[in-house]
């Protein structure tokens, strides 16, 4: 198992990082690719901020494991 | 105090019927249906034995079942009544167990149904000063004045009624006994009940809500057999009135007034025993006791000849009584119940159900939703022609009319919903059976399945194969079966000892002797009542230390061994239930003795005496398991000859229900019209 | 329940079944009723066999069975049934027993196995959660699993029960962890692993017990899966599982496509961390049609001592919020879990980071993030309302001899407190209940003092606690608790800071707290006067009286969990919940209603 320091920041929240393509389902402008946990798992998805419709998703290891953070 | 020609008569009061079985001697003589008068029980009650024509035979005992009680408590119609209890515990009644019910797991919105409606509201429920140890330790000696202040204060309210309830008092019960001379001396028309008297059993929220419970219905029972009572004599029929308990004991009126949470569930209840009976008579001592009604499916099981009792009846989520009870299974599945789409989009069979009113669509009271007997009318299992429950004869468009916004939803026939249906409606049904069998370690391929009450016989033969049981019985006396059963309650008298020790050498000794003693005073005064045959029983409840759900264990007080036989008897219980035992210390809780009268206890239905066997009357179509059976002979019941075989597809029609054969089944008609079902491919 | 407008959804006619599963209507309705009935009769072995007061009564577990894999099915082991323990215990089976296969390997698997694992980083919640597997074979093909996850009494390490708060700095100071290895091979039970549990834990014989009737139940779950893969085949079965999860997912997004669209918010806080501090968390709720996405971000960093959950209980409670939320019944199977999303950022107090200790936050932050999501979905409908309950896992444990029988004998007296819901938009909230993770059978008071030498002397509702709204709270539950013998006890409360919050104008529920009367039995028994109490957690003014709101600089707060306090024989004991949020308010609340609180002494006349 791997180990890890206690964050510096006192406050935590995901990166969201924007991608520049419109929604192929409502059209906005908002998409952007992230990490969430769906029902069997970790995956990181191009998700559209406005209609939450799912672009693009890839399965994988969770953080603590991958030691991806 | 038998003779052959004394009368006997087993009256069941039930929630749309009144069922009556008159006996003479060990014979059924006849039995009956009909509607139950809610307005004036009593004369109900009359009008149905003279329906049955006892003529001017003596009736020697009238046993009764009725639901009276349960239904006051269902509906919240029982007394005004207070509760006093141990300081710092008023609010037992509302906490109650704490857990929630499946349906309302995640349901932040629930509310606990005594809170919602109590039977007793918190200004009516007071503490005394008072508190016992465990170990009968004084902590809190009881403040005699503060008590009487706290009833005086309640009677001005308008109770009629106190259930006094302390803690650790099964055990140390002085100050309960105290408390209750205090409040008879003072108010003589109060009813008092105490929880030592009405249930001396651990755990005190279970032990509370009996004793509240039978405060709560006591005047109205009181009431209740003091007008029967008074009717029959009138009507010049000075028979005893007796009661069925929770555990198929029979008590009098006496003894139903002041502790009537004992006869609750007395109707159902005289089903079981009648099941218990069967084993006997047919010698299948092990059998699944199916009633299918209106609303759900009643299931007990008979092991080794004996029914299954349970610790406990639970009326709502919650609401206890804690006595010994024969242990019925009950689920919202039931002639009534209503087919929809849930919201998921799958088919849903109960458990909400169209009850009496209006019923099922095919009554043509107005229901517009499709129910099992409407699938049932539909797919041919129930004649068309004929009248249902000898009362109300079918609308068959009105059911099909029912079913059409489901054909429509689901792009199927009407008879492929109605077949859907009912095989969904099977298959819970068999699962209530498996809950007492299969998940207890016990296999249903070794039990017989007995099929009764308005529905059983329907689906007897197909619940049967579900499970793979092999054989399967429609009692005679399907119809009325309750009331049947309630002939065979036998006499008792019995004693509750609180134990609450783990077992040693001394511990095992010292119980069997208070066991040994106890009964011994039992069948003195069992004697004394004029009963002649009489065997005895004990039994402890116990659990492995650290266990919290006690197992009743069967022990024989006079064996030389007290430690090996308590030992091995528990662990050959706690095997049986959960299927292993362990090499662990026993915590037994309580001894229960008792002594019970084997006089007249057998009972038959009328003999048949045609000779020549019977040929069916018509014949119509029928799906059964998912086939189209064409040209299925129908028979009359009343016209079968002793030991006639019937071969399956076949249906029987009886002044009390109606019976169903499945292809395969190959059954025999016994001297006294029971019909044995043969269910082949299981029989190896 | 609410007047929300019931949605049209869609059916499948018994052609469409028949062609998208390949079985037909009649069987995939039976065995989808009959999987719920599995999952329950697995549960009832457990509750009536086990040995350990938190599974035969506390029901601190869940039991189960998972689908069989079939990719073209869509069916990845999947949980198709949990019997209805602890709705805490319902989703975490799709990661703690997804990754203990993953672990040890899906083709490892052999017939009458079972293998064992408490790792909480994989997929787990607390090390006291010991998870178990029977795979289910049918001929030689593996068609799914029998699961249960079982909370232990005790699990070794320094603090009996497990349970520290602050004490157990970090994941090693906790107790035994196992990672998956066989408890039974091939049907023969494996000593070693046994002897873990036997060797390493305070719980030795009702270890023993128990590890046996958790087999049983398993059993029992892989013995009726088979008679219906039996009876119909394993296709049939696999489609009639795969029916079943689709069911289950089509109404859980007509649940929520009965919700208006949008996103909402709700913040809380936890009393404190190991030093005493407030930890902030946060929950953001995006719906959109039949989707919804929750997003934890924003939420205070893990913190040392237990102050933080794995991202498998977070995700767990975000679920749970979910249902509790919706005013729908839908049954716990992985189809429910389909629609949903959930961002939880590592390093997050609800996605803790080893070396973190997780024992004690297991309990106290699920409950955060189911609460957070109820009052922030909540928000999308007035219908909905609903105030804040009682949260966490209330317990207090008193560790000592007992000398009752003059032999001195270690015990430990584990005392779970249940308390009041919020108002709705209905109603009042309930009076009485465990919180949604869990659902317990209240102890009797009868026996806990046959067994234990401590004496449970009141539990009684407390007037004018519950939030004051058209719909009022609960009330408080005040336990008064004395132990007869010198003890060493933890407790975990929370709420004591900041009482629950009202609805839609409803009035925060009153603190709780937590006191002690040293050696005042006797004061207890003669109806005397205590004198102060000394205030163990709550809010304190500089004499140390406990007061009912923070003040910056004047007040202390002394913290609502802790572990290794002093509590004397004959010491009084007096642990109070808090009370409910109300909903509404006030000023339109029924006067009739009014007068029965006061009638019931629940509100004081005037107040």
């Amino acid at each position: 198992m791997k180990i890890y320091p206690q964050p510096a920041e006192l406050f935590i929240s995901e990166v969201i990082e924007p991608v520049d393509q419109a929604c192929e389902r409502c059209d906005a402008r908002s998409l952007a690719r992230y990490r969430v946990v769906d029902y069997r798992g970790w995956l990181r998805v191009v998700k559209c901020r406005s209609c939450l419709h799912t672009v693009g998703s890839e399965r994988i290891v969770s953080p603590v494991l991958s030691g991806d953070l | 105090m038998t003779s052959n020609a004394a009368l006997r008569i087993g009256i069941d009061t039930g929630g749309t019927f009144t069922d009556l079985v008159l006996a003479e001697g060990e014979h059924v003589r006849i039995g009956t249906k009909s509607l139950t008068t809610y307005d004036d029980l009593a004369n109900g009650l009359l009008r149905t034995i003279e329906k049955a024509d006892p003529g001017d035979t003596p009736v020697e005992q009238i046993v009764h079942g009725t639901t009276v009680a349960l239904n006051a408590i269902l509906t919240r119609r029982g007394a005004d009544i207070g509760m006093l209890t141990t300081h710092g515990f008023r609010d037992l009644l509302d906490m109650a167990r704490g857990w929630r019910p499946f349906e309302a797991m995640v349901d932040p919105r629930w509310r606990r149904p005594h809170e919602l409606r109590p039977i007793v509201e918190r200004f009516r429920r007071r503490t005394a000063h008072e508190r016992m140890m465990a170990d009968g330790e004084v902590l809190m000696t009881l403040d005699e004045d503060r008590l009487l202040q706290e009833v005086e204060r309640l009677v001005a309210d308008g109770c009629e009624g106190i259930a006094v309830c302390f803690l650790h008092s099964y055990k140390h019960p002085e100050h309960e006994q105290r408390a209750a001379e205090l409040i008879r001396s003072r108010y003589p028309d109060l009813s008092v009940s105490t929880s030592t008297e009405v249930a001396p059993f651990p755990r005190e929220y279970n032990r509370f809500s009996t004793c509240v419970l039978n405060a709560y219905v006591q005047p109205l029972m009181d009431s209740y057999t003091a007008r029967v009572e008074d009717r029959l004599r009138e009507a010049g029929v000075s028979a005893p009135l007796m009661f069925m308990t929770n555990d198929g004991g029979l008590v009098t009126a006496g003894q139903v007034t002041s502790r009537p949470v004992a006869t609750l569930n007395s109707g159902p209840v005289g089903g079981v025993m009648g099941v218990q009976a069967y084993a006997d008579r047919l010698r299948m001592p092990n059998l699944v006791g199916f009633d299918m009604g209106g609303t759900s499916t009643e299931v007990a099981v008979v092991v080794d000849g004996r029914a299954s009792v349970k610790r406990e009846l639970e009326i709502e989520h919650d609401l206890l009584v804690s006595l010994p009870v024969v242990e019925i299974h009950s689920i919202g599945a039931g002639g009534g119940s209503l087919i929809a789409i849930d919201e998921g989009g799958g088919l849903k069979v109960g458990p909400e159900s169209a009850g009496s009113d209006p019923g099922p669509a095919c009554y043509g009271h107005g229901g517009t939703q499709p129910t099992v007997t409407d699938a049932f009318l539909l797919l041919g299992v129930l004649d068309a022609e004929v009248a249902l429950g000898g009362e109300i004869y079918p609308d068959v468009a009105a059911a099909e009319a029912a079913f059409a916004p489901l054909t429509t939803a689901l792009g199927m026939t009407t008879a492929e919903v109605a077949r859907t249906a009912t095989e969904v409606a099977i298959h819970n049904m068999a699962e209530a059976v498996r809950r007492l069998t299969v998940y207890r370690g016990a296999d249903p391929r070794e039990f017989g399945l007995v099929s009764y009450g308005a529905a059983g016989p329907l689906v007897a033969s197909q619940i049967a194969r579900t499970l793979q049981m092999p054989r399967a019985v429609i009692p005679a006396l399907s119809g009325v079966f309750s009331a049947f059963g309630l002939l065979t309650a036998q006499a008792f008298e019995e004693e509750i000892t609180p134990v609450m020790a783990t077992v040693t050498d001394e511990v095992a000794a010292d119980i069997f002797a208070r066991a040994r003693q106890s009964l011994d005073a039992l069948v003195r005064q069992l004697r004394g009542r004029g009963n002649r045959d009489v065997i005895v029983e004990a039994w402890l409840d116990a659990t492995y230390l650290g266990q919290r759900w006690e197992l009743a264990a069967v022990i024989d007080p006079s064996h030389p061994e007290p430690l090996q036989h308590l030992s091995e008897a528990f662990a050959a219980a706690h095997q049986r239930q959960f299927g292993y035992s362990l090499p662990a210390p026993i915590y037994v809780q309580t001894l229960r003795t008792r002594a019970v009268s084997t006089d007249q206890r057998r009972l038959f239905p009328p003999r048949l005496t045609n000779s020549e066997p019977a040929q069916p009357k018509r014949r119509r179509d029928i799906t059964l398991m998912g086939q189209l059976n064409r040209d299925v002979p129908v028979y009359n019941a009343d016209e079968f000859a002793p030991n006639q075989v019937v071969l399956g597809p076949a249906v029987i029609e009886a002044q009390t229900y109606t019976g169903v054969l499945v292809v395969g089944d190959v059954a025999t008609v016994n001297e006294f019209g029971d019909v044995v079902i043969e269910i082949e491919e299981n029989n190896q | 329940m609410t007047t929300l407008a019931p949605q049209s959804i869609e059916v499948l006619g018994a052609y469409d079944v028949e062609a998208r599963y390949g079985v037909d209507i009649t069987t995939a309705e039976v065995i989808r009723h009959a999987l719920e009935h599995i999952g329950l009769q697995m549960q009832i072995k457990i509750n009536t066999a086990s040995l350990s007061p938190l599974l035969s009564e506390v029901n601190d577990f869940g039991v189960g069975l998972l689908a069989p894999r079939d990719v073209d099915r869509d069916l990845d082991f999947d949980a198709i049934a949990m019997g209805t323990a602890a709705p805490g215990h319902y989703v975490i089976n799709q990661f703690y027993a997804r990754m203990a296969i993953e672990h040890w390997g899906a083709e490892n698997f052999k017939p009458g196995d079972v293998i064992i694992f408490n790792e909480p980083y994989r997929g787990g919640s607390h090390i006291n959660d010991v998870g178990t597997l029977m795979p289910i074979f049918h001929e030689d093909e593996l068609v799914g699993f029998a699961a249960a996850i079982t909370h232990w009494l005790d699990i070794g390490g320094p603090i009996p029960t497990g349970f520290g708060p602050g004490l157990q700095r970090d994941m090693y100071a906790e107790g035994i962890r196992i990672s998956p290895r066989h408890l039974y091979r091939e049907g023969e039970l494996v000593r070693e692993t046994v002897e873990l549990f036997t060797e390493q834990t305070r719980i030795p014989d009702i270890s023993v017990n128990d590890l046996q009737v958790i087999h049983s139940a398993l059993k029992l779950g892989a013995d009726m899966v088979l008679r219906y893969v039996n009876r119909y085949g394993r296709d049939a079965y696999a489609g009639a599982v795969q029916y079943s999860l689709d069911h289950t997912e089509r109404a859980m997004r007509a649940a929520l496509q009965a919700i208006p669209d949008g996103e909402w918010s709700a913040e809380d806080y936890m009393d404190n961390d190991m030093n005493g501090n407030p930890m902030l968390i946060r929950c953001t709720v995006r719906k959109h049609g039949g989707e919804v996405e929750i997003d934890y971000s924003g939420s205070s960093r893990n913190e040392w001592g237990g102050f933080a959950c794995t991202w498998s209980d977070g995700v767990s409670g975000a679920h749970l919020g979910l249902q509790v939320a919706l005013p729908e019944s839908i049954s716990p199977n992985a189809g429910a879990y389909r629609p949903v999303h959930v961002v939880l950022p590592p390093g997050s107090c609800l996605h803790a980071l080893p070396p973190m200790a997780t024992n004690a936050g297991h309990t106290m932050f699920i409950a955060k993030a189911i609460n957070l999501v109820k009052r922030a979905l909540t928000q999308a409908d007035p219908a909905m309302a609903v105030a804040e309950n009682y949260d966490d896992v209330l317990f207090m444990s008193f560790a000592g001899a007992d000398t009752r029988s003059g032999v001195p004998t270690p015990f430990i007296s584990m005392n779970l407190f249940q308390g009041p819901f919020g108002g709705t938009a209905q109603a009042d909230g309930s009076c009485y209940t465990f919180q949604e993770g869990g659902n317990c059978v209240v102890t009797s008071v009868e026996l806990e003092e046959e067994s234990f030498p401590v004496l449970h002397l009141e539990r009684e509702f407390v007037a004018d606690t519950g939030g004051s709204g058209q719909y009022r709270g609960g009330p408080a539950t005040r336990s008064v608790l004395v132990p007869l013998a010198d003890c060493e006890s933890s407790f975990q409360l929370d709420q004591c800071r900041i009482g629950p919050r009202g609805a839609l104008g409803g009035g925060n529920g009153a603190t709780g707290h937590i006191a002690v009367h040293r050696d005042a039995l006797d004061i207890w028994a003669a109806g005397g006067d205590f004198g102060e109490p000394e205030i163990l957690a709550g809010i304190v003014d500089a004499s140390g009286r406990l007061v009912g709101e923070e003040v910056p600089g004047v007040t202390e707060f002394r913290s609502s969990k802790q572990a290794g306090v002093r509590v004397g024989a004959r010491d009084v004991v007096i642990h109070q919940t808090p009370g409910g949020g109300g909903c509404g308010d006030a000023a339109e609340r029924d006067p009739a209603a009014i007068a029965r609180d006061i009638r019931n002494d629940i509100v004081t006349a005037g107040s």
